[in-house]
């Protein structure tokens, strides 16, 4: 949650800011469309924040109403039944909002939705008595139009009347002496309501306005937080900008202007050409949204390209066509000759038989004569012809490469000598040299290595034989010693060491021979199936004698069914006779020996437990390092080899061999796989 | 009598020299050769009872000589060789060797194997006369089945009733492997049961009667994992 967080604060960030500067664009081309349109008027952008009556959108629609009214009455020329229909529907649209009443006595026109008639409208100069609840009124007296609000007659001609641009001047085209019998009134009510018939545009106009100001307030608090948060978390915004401008340099700078100049254009014809007039509005309002929107997406794009400027410096440029064509150049330049054979083929085919079918469609669109049908045969036939020797070089190439993954199989299962062939102009020719190669090299270490295997037995023979000859002279010679009499005491006992550590030194040689025999795995065997259990048994029976010598007592858990096992009888008495060799010279006097056998379905386990005489200061395995012996002091006899002979004959018998020590507990495990009775 | 005459061969003269001395302490004649064909030269000049030949020799290797020799001549040879393998024994025995002993050696042992050699092939000739239907032989062990009497190179061997069941029974199949369970049940004629100890313990002391050294038998050998059996040699 905290990483997704984390990942998505930049974005975040950016977004806040996003919104903030658009809402503001969005503000500021509505505050400015608004000034625009209404001609330069600031009360205009106050209509939402001041009283209806007050605003001049109030002011503009009452003039209208007034001026059609104004026209019918006047105008003797408009007064058909047609005309004076469509200017009452108009004004009775609004309703109980409006109370009119005109006349003309030049020709006694009347149009009326008061009655009684508003008794002083005979004497110009007086304010014409209003029905109670209408206390705002146009009214012309013969003579001049006023603007009565409360029984008050508002100078229009005051710049901060509000009336400035309203009052429109085709009133006095018609002489004042014919003006001098015409009456014009037109009340509004102080509470607008709303209509039920019809649809009162004074009403909606006063509804939309006060919705609007919230609308407008709210955008604007909601702006200016948006931006305070943005610039609280300036680095997040920052590191989405870097995002946004490794995004923005992967388009081709080409794209990147192409797109620029578009973007003006829109902006070039939407937002100067566009004119909203003065329509419902709702209508005003969607149009100065969609100006907006093509506003904020150009401010955008430009905030795009200038980060990609700021970011990537001269970067921005490097992102070409050309480029691109360059790069992909040189990436072919790089491939290897027949990566580049092969792909020029592919090219090539597609290519000609492209300009091939072009060629053809040229000929059908431009009619036919009797020579078209010869010469689309022939495109055909070279078409064809083209696609048959390409797929004749692929196939070609599909086989070579198929004897070369026979030929790594091959050399895999260790064949050195058979060497690959294939055509010097076939694409893999120089793959198929230098896998030659590497196979002569490792023929030439394979030779190498079992020749130095053989040399490695022909020097442990040697060595042995060397070793043995001046062995065997010193054995008998102190056999001979051993055989004199009347040697002082003395000497006795020097000839005594001598016998005792020629006998050593042939026992450690003999392990020694042993042991490297088997480590290099020139042991001959003898495998066979055998009864493990019955080894065991064999093997205990005839070290009986050392065994009872020792005063140990020995547990023994061995099957009497017979448990077979596939390996060498002789190497692994070897093996059993050395574990309890050990057992005895280093178990503690008195303890006991456990030698088990259990067998489960697919393997035999041969443990021998026994409890140490001496701290095991050692693990598991040091134990089995060559020439350590248990108690480390190397006084008593023995190579030290035992319990590496065991493990090696053990492995070269086809078992496992492992060691655990648990405090004074040694115990050693044989393993092996069993084989069935037959 | 006459004093044997044995010849000893071998490139190392100390060693050469040890046998000899070793030898003629026993009361035996001893000549000495240092490589193959010095000894082939003394064999078909001298008479001689017995060889004592090493294998890794100059001009002529102890197991060329031994073929040489077998082309011509009876005579008993022991092997002296620092080959200790198994496959080597039974090389050299092929070839004809009577006996094989891995050096570094015992001298008491080597004398022992000396001795019954000489033995055996002095008395060759009796052995010849008394062949008969109810002898049984391998190598120098032989078994006289009339009267349950048992000879190693003509030297009778004391053993008790039981052994003497065993060695009959081994000696009638030789080379055949008896598992424990099948001796017990043909010598003491009763179930067996838990008796590979039982079985050992008299291999062992046969062993260490008819075995000049218990520990490498010639004759009487433990298959491991199997059973026991006589070498047919």
């Amino acid at each position: 949650m905290d990483i997704k967080l984390k990942k998505s604060k930049p974005f975040a960030a950016w977004l806040c800011f996003f919104l903030a500067v658009s809402i503001m664009i969005g503000l500021l081309i509505s505050v400015f469309s608004v000034f625009w349109h209404s001609g330069g008027n600031w009360e205009a952008l106050k209509a939402p924040f001041i009283d209806y009556k007050n605003s001049t959108v109030f002011k503009q629609r009452t003039a209208d109403y007034y001026g059609q009214l104004f026209s019918l009455v006047a105008d003797p020329s408009s007064q058909d039944t047609d005309s004076m229909e469509i200017t009452k529907s108009v004004l009775d649209n609004e309703g109980a909002n409006l109370k009119y009443y005109g006349v003309n006595k030049n020709n006694n026109f009347l149009v009326q939705n008061i009655t009684p008639e508003p008794s002083s409208l005979s004497d110009s100069g007086k304010t014409p008595a209003l029905p109670s609840g209408y206390s705002y009124c146009w009214y012309f007296d013969g003579e001049k139009l006023r603007v009565i609000d409360h029984g008050k007659e508002i100078d229009m001609q005051r710049l901060d009347s509000g009336y400035q641009r309203i009052f429109h001047g085709y009133i006095y085209d018609l002489t004042p002496k014919y003006l001098s019998n015409v009456r014009v009134v037109l009340a509004v009510k102080d509470n607008l309501v709303k209509n039920p018939y019809a649809h009162s545009k004074y009403y909606g106009e006063q509804q939309f306005l006060a919705i609007m100001g919230w609308i407008y307030i709210g955008l604007l608090v909601l702006g200016l937080l948006l931006l305070v948060l943005a610039i609280i978390n300036r680095p997040s915004k920052r590191e989405f900008d870097r995002k946004l401008a490794s995004w923005s340099n992967r388009m081709w700078l080409e794209v990147k202007i192409l797109l620029a100049l578009l973007v003006l254009v829109f902006f070039g014809v939407f937002g100067f050409n566009y004119y909203p007039g003065w329509g419902a509005p709702v209508a005003q309002v969607l149009g100065v949204t969609f100006i907006s929107c093509i506003l904020i997406a150009c401010f955008w794009w430009f905030y795009l390209m200038l980060i990609d400027l700021i970011v990537n410096g001269k970067n921005f440029f490097t992102p070409n066509s050309i480029n691109s064509l360059l790069t992909w150049y040189r990436k072919y330049e790089k491939r290897y000759t027949w990566q580049k054979s092969m792909l020029k083929r592919a090219y090539m085919l597609v290519g000609v038989e492209a300009v091939l079918a072009l060629i053809s469609v040229i000929f059908v669109l431009t009619g036919s004569s009797g020579g078209t049908l010869l010469l689309a045969l022939l495109i055909a036939g070279a078409g064809i012809y083209l696609i048959y020797r390409y797929l004749k070089r692929y196939d070609e190439t599909l086989s070579d490469l198929g004897k070369l993954m026979d030929h790594i199989g091959l050399i895999k299962n260790g064949d050195m000598e058979t060497h690959l062939e294939v055509a010097e102009d076939a694409d893999i020719y120089p793959a198929v040299q230098n896998l030659n190669s590497i196979q002569e090299g490792m023929g030439t270490a394979v030779t190498e290595k079992m020749k130095s295997e053989r040399m490695k037995i022909v020097l442990i023979t040697n060595v042995s034989h060397d070793l043995k000859t001046p062995l065997t002279s010193i054995i008998s010679y102190v056999d001979l010693l051993n055989k004199e009499e009347g040697l002082p005491e003395h000497v006795n006992d020097y000839i005594r060491i001598l016998t005792q550590k020629s006998e050593h030194l042939k026992n450690l040689i003999q392990d020694l021979f042993d042991l490297s025999k088997a480590s290099s795995n020139n042991l001959a065997l003898d495998m066979e199936k055998i009864d493990l259990a019955r080894l065991v048994k064999q093997t205990l029976a005839d070290m009986e004698e050392p065994i009872t010598a020792s005063g140990l007592t020995f547990r023994i858990n061995i099957p009497d069914e017979p448990v077979y096992i596939i390996s060498d009888g002789k190497k692994l008495y070897r093996v059993l006779e050395n574990l309890i060799m050990n057992t005895l010279k280093y178990s503690l006097s008195g303890s006991r020996v456990f030698v088990d056998l259990t067998v489960d379905s697919k393997e035999v386990t041969a443990t021998i437990k026994n409890t140490a005489n001496y701290e095991m200061t050692f693990d598991e395995d040091e134990i089995l390092q060559r020439f350590v012996r248990g108690d480390k002091s190397r006084s008593s006899e023995g190579s030290g080899l035992g319990l590496s002979i065991a493990q090696t004959f053990t492995e070269v018998c086809g078992g496992k061999f492992f060691i655990k020590i648990d405090g004074d507990l040694f115990k050693v495990e044989l393993r092996f796989e069993t084989e069935s009775e037959n | 009598m006459e004093k044997q005459r044995v010849l000893v061969v071998d490139d190392d003269r100390e060693i050469v020299n040890a046998i000899a001395i070793n030898l003629q302490n026993e009361g035996y004649e001893v000549l000495k050769a240092y490589d193959g064909l010095q000894a082939l030269d003394i064999i078909s000049t001298q008479n001689i009872q017995l060889i004592i030949l090493d294998v890794m020799m100059p001009k002529l290797d102890g197991l060329s000589a031994t073929l040489k020799i077998r082309e011509e001549k009876n005579i008993p040879i022991i092997i002296l060789s620092a080959k200790s393998e198994d496959t080597d024994k039974i090389l050299g025995l092929s070839m004809g060797a009577d006996d094989y002993v891995t050096k570094p050696f015992n001298t008491m042992e080597l004398m022992a194997r000396v001795k019954s050699q000489l033995r055996r092939y002095l008395r060759l000739g009796d052995v010849n006369v008394t062949n008969r239907a109810n002898l049984l032989q391998s190598g120098g062990l032989c078994f006289d089945l009339e009267s349950h009497t048992l000879t190693v190179d003509g030297e009778p061997v004391r053993l008790t009733a039981t052994e003497t069941k065993i060695m009959e029974l081994l000696m009638r199949f030789p080379g055949r492997i008896f598992p424990a369970e099948e001796i017990y049940e043909r010598v003491w004629e009763e179930p067996a049961y838990k008796v590979e100890n039982t079985v050992m313990v008299h291999i062992r002391r046969i062993r260490e009667k008819i075995e000049i050294n218990p520990k490498e038998p010639k004759y009487l050998k433990v298959v491991w994992g199997i059973g026991y059996k006589i070498e047919k040699i």
